[in-house]
């Protein structure tokens, strides 16, 4: 009597399919185990915008299939796949005037609450300028270090630093008292 | 600078999802997308189908039809890229011939490399004897990059009798064949 033993496949061996056949079925499967996580990570880059965050997850997706055959597998494909979003996100981001350049936003503050106005973490960083939810959102969520923040976003590592400094501050005073 | 989180900082910030799952519809919306990009192959309902996935070719399958297969791959496609390069009075070629003009001479070019790689690598696959591995994979591979440069042909230049002749031979050909049903998990046995 023969068993079987079912081994999920690998990232790299669907990637192939899709790269080397179009094969729907692979991406399909692809799509379901990265995208929960994807969708997450751009829609709170993008500041809770879920329309916007369908988007930029779409051409996330158009954008890697498109050059699966240029990634060398040295870093995990989900990595490469939010590496993606994150860039999409921060174009849209600047496009519409909603990132300023790191470095400057995290002075600017965040819109004042009303008396008794209580808001939850998550909406907390919704409200937090852009450019410093997206270095907050990097550490302290994604768990990235500084330095490789500092590589993704282009600034050096003092700069992930100060954004980081400056997100928490807002971030507590969001959910602080109200004044 | 850097104060740290406290710990009900800490823990409140792992509590929070790092999934959501964004519906069916942008998994479809996604798919459809890449279909029309012709990055992705199956056509699940209706219209044209492009040959099946990579794999493995059915047991039984004669080579015959994948010798076939790649002759009919090789004329079609070497015939369009050369027809449409060498007679200035096919369609394909002024849509060619359109994208130099708006200067993009890299794309044009790429386009013609990727022709040349493409009908030189089925040569060679042609040349090679009948017990080269997975040379029904590269096969299907093969039809469809045909499928996809017919497609994308026919997006160019949507009046090319040429293209519209390759599709339609993939049409043919779909209704001869069994739908792919694709595993998408590896089956070991031991």
């Amino acid at each position: 009597m023969r068993a079987q033993a079912v081994v999920p496949t690998t990232d790299r061996v669907l990637a192939e399919r899709v790269a080397n056949a179009g094969d729907e079925t692979a991406f399909r499967e692809l799509y379901g185990r990265h995208t929960p996580r994807l969708y997450q990570f751009v829609l709170r880059v993008l500041g809770g915008d879920e329309a916007e965050a369908e988007d930029v997850v779409q051409e996330t997706w158009i954008r890697a299939t498109t050059n699966l055959g240029s990634f060398r597998w040295e870093a995990r494909f989900e990595t490469w796949l939010t590496g993606i979003g994150l860039n999409l996100s921060r174009n849209r981001l600047r496009r519409s005037g909603r990132l300023d350049e790191l470095g400057d936003e995290g002075r600017r503050g965040v819109e004042p609450r009303g008396r008794d106005e209580r808001i939850d973490l998550e909406r907390a960083i919704a409200l937090l300028p852009a450019g410093c939810r997206t270095v907050l959102i990097l550490h302290d969520l994604e768990g990235f270090k500084h330095s490789e923040i500092a590589e993704k976003l282009g600034v050096t590592e003092g700069t992930s630093k100060s954004q980081l400094w400056s997100a928490r501050r807002h971030m507590r005073q969001l959910l602080g008292p109200a004044a | 600078m850097m104060d740290e989180l406290t710990a009900a900082e800490r823990q409140a910030l792992d509590a929070l999802p790092r999934e959501t799952d964004p519906g069916q519809l942008l998994e479809e919306r996604t798919v459809r997308a890449l279909r029309e990009k012709g990055l992705l192959a199956t056509v699940r309902a209706g219209g044209v189908e492009s040959p099946p996935p990579a794999q493995s070719p059915p047991h039984g399958r004669p080579w015959w039809r994948s010798a076939a297969a790649i002759a009919a791959g090789i004329a079609l496609f070497a015939g369009g890229m050369s027809i449409g390069q060498v007679m200035g009075s096919r369609q394909t070629a002024e849509a060619f011939q359109t994208v130099f003009v708006e200067g993009d001479v890299r794309l044009a070019s790429q386009v013609q490399r990727t022709g040349s790689e493409y009908v030189a690598a089925l040569e060679a696959l042609t040349a090679a004897d009948g017990t080269v591995a997975d040379s029904g994979q590269a096969v299907e591979v093969a039809l469809t990059a045909l499928w996809a440069a017919a497609n994308e042909i026919v997006r160019l230049a949507p009046d090319d009798p040429l293209a519209a002749r390759i599709l339609q031979g993939f049409q043919a050909r779909a209704q001869l064949m069994n739908r792919y049903e694709a595993s998408n998990q590896l089956l070991v046995e031991f």
